[in-house]
């Protein structure tokens, strides 16, 4: 396996922990979108993968940084 | 002795000189929510407030904004080429007003489509850099303001001998009202801009509604609603119920749902209301961006891993179909 993929991987599961809902059925939906794509091993069409799998996780920290946001608003300012 | 007494008078009389130039906007001769907001703003810096309004009825304007206490003096430019608040034009009265009156350090007006679009005209032209959509004033050159979509807040401080400032409506408070007030009203004659830009027409959305950048409830419809029927169906009961303002987001005002005018989000309005109801509104980081400073949120949606779930005070999971139309009659049943 790509070191790459592997560390997309470890790094969406550590950032599903936080997502609201249930957690092992996340780390399911995960996991069958890598099975997914498994047969994707180099070049052009790996870089996009990875490249898809960067956004989710980007978006994921945006998400819980807009979370902690209002919690702290929410405590300190209202 | 002499030499001292002269340094003294020379600071109590530029002490004296400074005053705040607060652009008004109006629509026809009512006065916009943002640029009650504006004045407040133009208090928290402590000048003496100018208030500039433009158009063929600005001395109706004018007279209601005599109920605004803090005011030292109106300037009305009662011409019909500003019916429109062209920018072309406004920028350059504006440039006037400033370059013959040097007492002038700031000039304030609501971040609107209208000062948005004559601000950096004027900072052109005078050679000043604009100070775009504050939040907070701090002092009366140090201002704050959102930087990258709201995600992180940017304290500004001006050496600009004529601060520009464009004031975010939803950040400030309007000003209060008290009875009408004795306040000079200058006529200002607008100079010839050599404006080549002509108005023709406009369509507007009228709507008896809450302005959506400055309602207290706000509810918006997202692709979720699938037709444009649908959401005039669904969301104008609920919105109405709440006497709230409509709004929608990205994914909606790109299938045609509903007006441009109405996006909330990065690229929309920015709203802040006391309740934000999304209905099928599966939550982009761009639509979050424009309404996490409300005060509470309530979602509506059918997917229940929906990344809104996670910023939702309130989460109902269901068919929206169903939940909201059902919700409509509870809210009106309650009344």
């Amino acid at each position: 396996m790509n070191p790459k993929v592997r560390q997309l991987y470890k790094d969406l599961l550590w950032l599903a922990k936080n997502y609201p809902g249930d957690y092992p059925k996340i780390r399911d939906k995960l996991h069958d979108g890598f099975i997914r794509n498994a047969r994707v091993s180099s070049g052009e069409e790996l870089e996009k993968c990875l490249e898809h799998g960067e956004f989710i996780a980007k978006e994921l920290q945006s998400l819980y940084f807009l979370r902690t946001y209002r919690a702290v608003k929410r405590n300190y300012y209202d | 002795m002499l030499g001292i007494n002269g340094k003294r008078l020379a600071v109590v009389a530029l002490r004296r000189l400074n005053s705040t130039l607060a652009f008004i906007e109006t629509s026809g001769s009512t006065i916009t929510p943002a640029s009650f907001a504006t004045l407040t703003a133009a208090k928290q810096i402590g000048n003496p407030i100018t208030a500039l309004v433009v158009g063929s009825k600005a001395a109706e304007a004018a007279t209601s904004l005599k109920q605004v206490s803090a005011l030292s003096k109106i300037l009305v430019t009662a011409d019909g080429r500003f019916d429109h608040l062209l920018p072309e034009d406004l920028s350059a009265l504006v440039v006037d007003i400033v370059q013959k009156d040097s007492d002038i350090t700031h000039v304030l007006t609501p971040a609107s489509a209208v000062g948005k679009n004559f601000l950096p005209r004027v900072g052109a032209l005078l050679d000043l850099q604009p100070i775009s959509d504050i939040t907070k004033v701090e002092s009366k050159d140090t201002f704050v303001r959102p930087i990258y979509a709201g995600n992180a807040l940017a304290t500004v401080k001006s050496k600009d001998k004529v601060i520009l400032v464009s004031i975010r409506g939803s950040s400030f408070a309007p000003v209060e009202l008290s009875d009408a007030q004795e306040v000079e009203v200058v006529s200002v004659k607008a100079p010839e801009a050599g404006n080549k830009a002509e108005f023709v027409s406009e369509e507007l959305i009228t709507s008896e509604r809450p302005d959506l950048g400055s309602a207290a409830r706000v509810v918006s419809g997202g692709r979720g609603l699938k037709s444009k029927e649908q959401f005039a169906e669904l969301i104008e009961p609920l919105a109405s119920s709440l006497n709230a303002a409509i709004g929608a987001s990205r994914a909606a005002v790109d299938s045609g749902f509903c007006d441009n005018s109405l996006q909330v989000g990065q690229t929309g309005k920015v709203v802040a209301p006391e309740l934000y109801v999304a209905v099928g509104i599966s939550g982009a980081i761009q639509h979050l961006a424009g309404m996490k400073d409300s005060k509470t949120i309530v979602a509506i949606n059918k997917d229940e891993e929906a990344p809104i779930f996670s910023v939702a005070d309130v989460g109902l999971v269901g068919d929206l179909f169903e939940v909201v139309p059902e919700l409509t009659k509870k809210i009106e049943d309650s009344k």
